[in-house]
């Protein structure tokens, strides 16, 4: 499965400029190694992801930029568990998700890490604390433990006075919220946000800012987050740009500006 | 590099699945229905089926047990008086056993010994089975076969070697062969043309002994009349004649005679002239102004005659011309009834004919044709063995019906995973495993089975009941097999439940291999 690195990659990988969070004491959580991914579409195998070498750091808010067919989208299956590599690898605090089976991935999911989407993918049907406490329910947490701390988590968004709503009777900027308790049900490592406020509008969409920066300060998650967002990312610790299935460049948060319709790194050196 | 130490995932408890999957249901309440309805459908089907054949099985039982020993006294009523054709020999030859009382007859009636008689035996059967065949034959098969000969016409033409020779030929262009070979038939129409004489003598025989019982009773001969007034010297009588009458069917032969003859005496009654009362005859003078002014005092008094028919059509309020005899029966038939036309005819008149007894033959004579029209439904629907009492055709249709169900239940689920995509995946990503999804749904399935289940077995219940009923009348009920029925209701659910977990299963395969990056893609 793990094709011998070709030596010419190495080095393009090499002169890479990467950024490295200010603190270097900081521990691993993510490492992926020549990571390489491609898809199969009738005759055409397209290549997705064609290498990429990076390491996220426990405790980091690291945002992930690039147009759409960049393979983010992949990145994002790779290093969230959902999705096995065509060859090279993904550590995942330090266990590599390609030699999991499909239940032990099912662990690594339920409880290393929370998913948070665009489309916040509340389940319809359950109340808005059903659905924090269903990855507690996949983790063998019920009953009333379970029900504390859903509702503690739904304290902590500020949605404790509305456990009982269903996602139908709740705004976007709610239900997101929701599925940020959620996300956080099985005290994850690691939150990976899809474009967490894709679907919302500017002031719900600083709330859930908000309750991110601040899920990372005060509990020390990860979190990996897709995002156009110019206000998201002026939080960010480090930015990275995926362009063509490779790692462009990750940059510290310190080094670009941030502008009001554009961003644009800063030329390296 | 750390591992996970995992042995397995935790599994919900069943309970948390049903409770999930239950509120799921009620969420999509209306996709659920289809299901439901679906397998509500199957279900009434199949119990509609189960419960008819089961109630008409029992109808067909408790027929026969009305209708046997009718049978006896109609098949003795005829045996005494009418001479026996050659074709019935041939029947009742066919369906003889050694040492039989047929048997015995025949014996008396030719002076046969058993090895002619059993000779004779084996040449009817192969005769009732040639005949089948030839009778089943269309008719354009058979014209050129036979010509328009039927019945054993057709065997003695074939005594005739051209003929035979010319049958065999067009036999051979034939796709529907002889259900035994050629040679075979010949030896047969050789043994036939050898039989031909003895049945002859059995059935010479039987006319002479016929005779014989004409002789003896020949006061107003009515062989009814001498089945009910027989003794228990009757048998013996009748055994001088060559006839088997065995001592133990006589009651019932001798019983069932004397009802029907009650029966008719009952209906005799109807044309019976009676005195009016004065009350009625008031009645009847107001309604029909008879000219009876001339004989006006002696009128009066003088009791007018009238028939028990007129009373009865006063009593019914209908037309004296649209008095039937069933009708009557139907009014005799109740205790006020039988009072009725006792008071009418008066104790003296009705011979042995008391209250009791009129209700009986009256309730006899009705049920007859009843029986009569409820036999020839019973028969086709009571007949056939196999799984359930179900014959193989109507298994196959059930079999087709389920398999159109399990198809519809399965595309109604597909529908329903698609739609259902991005729930499925974001379950998978909260640390659902593939068994949780699967379970899941065929959870979901067997709960809309149960519910439909339980819905088709009452519908089914109700309709195999009320075409019973419309076929069969008071005997579907009065036959009402509860206990069958249940066991078939229980049939038809479990079937129903295996069915919704039968077509779940694909379905919720292709969900449980949903990918979990399904819950990233954005519409």
């Amino acid at each position: 499965m793990n094709k011998p690195t070709p030596a010419n990659q190495t080095q393009a990988q090499a002169h890479l400029p990467v950024a490295r969070p200010d603190d270097k004491e900081r521990a691993v959580i993510i490492r992926t190694r020549n990571l390489r991914k491609s898809y199969r579409m009738g005759q055409v195998v397209t290549e997705a992801l064609r290498g990429i070498d990076v390491e996220l750091y426990r405790g980091e808010f690291i945002c992930v930029m690039g147009p759409s067919g960049s393979g983010k989208s992949t990145f994002f299956n790779m290093v969230g568990g959902l999705d096995s590599p065509t060859s090279g690898r993904v550590f995942i605090d330090e266990v590599d998700v390609a030699q999991l089976s499909a239940v032990e991935l099912a662990f690594l999911r339920c409880r290393k890490i929370g998913y948070i989407f665009q489309t916040y993918n509340l389940v319809q049907y359950l109340t808005a604390l059903e659905n924090v406490t269903v990855p507690m329910a996949f983790a063998g947490v019920s009953g009333d433990e379970a029900r504390q701390r859903g509702l503690a988590l739904l304290d902590l968004v500020g949605l404790k006075e509305r456990w009982f709503h269903k996602p139908i009777e709740m705004s976007g900027g709610q239900q997101q919220r929701t599925a940020i308790a959620r996300s956080m049900s099985n005290n994850p490592a690691i939150l990976l946000c899809d474009e967490p406020t894709g679907n919302l509008d500017l002031r719900t969409g600083s709330e859930i800012h908000q309750i991110l920066k601040r899920l990372n300060k005060e509990r020390g998650v990860t979190i990996i987050c897709a995002t156009h967002d110019h206000r998201l990312i002026s939080m960010a610790d480090r930015i990275m740009w995926i362009r063509d299935g490779q790692v462009e460049r990750i940059v510290n948060r310190s080094e670009v500006t941030v502008e009001t319709g554009s961003i644009e790194g800063q030329e390296n050196e | 590099m750390k591992t996970i130490e995992v042995k397995d995932q935790v599994r919900l408890p069943l309970s948390r699945c049903v409770e999930l999957v239950l509120s799921g249901v009620k969420f999509r309440l209306f996709r659920a229905s289809i299901t439901v309805t679906i397998i509500s459908l199957a279900g009434a089907f199949l119990m509609t089926i189960l419960g008819e054949g089961l109630i008409a099985r029992r109808v067909a039982g408790d027929i026969e047990s009305h209708i046997a020993p009718r049978r006896a006294l109609s098949f003795w009523v005829t045996r005494i008086s009418v001479p026996m054709s050659s074709p019935q020999l041939v029947r009742e030859l066919a369906k003889t056993q050694a040492g039989d009382d047929r048997w015995r007859e025949f014996a008396a009636w030719g002076h046969l010994s058993d090895a002619q008689l059993s000779q004779l035996a084996g040449v009817a059967r192969r005769q009732v089975i040639y005949e089948a065949y030839f009778e089943d034959l269309g008719e354009g098969q058979r014209r050129p076969l036979v010509g328009r000969i039927q019945g054993e016409q057709i065997f003695a033409s074939l005594q005739d070697p051209a003929r035979l020779s010319a049958f065999k030929d067009v036999l051979r262009t034939m796709s529907r062969q002889l259900p035994t070979p050629v040679a075979e038939l010949e030896t047969f129409l050789r043994d036939w043309q050898a039989a031909g004489e003895l049945n002859l003598a059995i059935l010479e025989g039987n006319a002479r002994a016929v005779e014989g019982v004409r002789k003896t009773y020949t006061k107003d001969f009515d062989p009814q009349l001498i089945l009910a007034e027989s003794d228990d010297s009757l048998p013996k009588t009748l055994g001088t004649m060559g006839f088997s009458l065995p001592a133990r069917d006589l009651p019932v032969v001798r019983e069932q005679a004397q009802l029907s003859l009650d029966a008719k005496r009952l209906a005799g009654l109807l044309s019976e002239p009676v005195s009016e009362t004065a009350a009625a005859a008031e009645k009847n003078a107001g309604s029909t102004k008879e000219p009876t002014d001339d004989s006006s005092a002696a009128g009066a008094r003088q009791t007018t005659k009238v028939l028990v028919k007129n009373l009865l059509a006063r009593r019914l309020d209908v037309d004296i011309a649209a008095v039937t005899v069933p009708m009557f029966y139907q009014e005799v038939k109740s205790s006020a009834g039988s009072a009725w036309l006792v008071e009418q005819i008066g104790k003296g008149r009705l011979g042995g004919l008391t209250d009791n007894r009129i209700r009986q033959v009256a309730q006899y004579a009705l049920d007859q044709s009843k029986l009569e029209t409820v036999e020839v439904s019973v028969s086709q629907v009571a007949e056939g063995g196999g799984f359930m009492g179900l014959n193989p055709r109507t298994l196959a249709l059930i079999a087709v019906s389920f398999f159109v169900c399990i198809v519809g239940i399965a595309n109604a689920m597909l529908m329903s995973v698609t739609e259902r995509f991005r729930e499925i995946a974001t379950m998978k990503c909260l640390g659902a495993t593939d068994g949780f999804i699967m379970i899941n749904f065929i959870l979901e399935s067997i709960m809309q089975g149960i519910a439909g289940g339980i819905i088709g077995v009452i519908l089914g219940f109700l309709l195999g009941t009320l075409r019973a009923w419309s076929s069969y009348g008071w005997m579907a009920l009065a036959n009402y097999p509860a206990a069958n029925l249940a066991q078939a209701a229980v049939v038809a659910l479990v079937v129903g439940v295996i069915i919704s977990a039968m077509a779940a299963v694909y379905p919720a395969y292709v969900a449980a291999r949903l990918a979990p990056m399904e819950a990233m893609r954005i519409e």
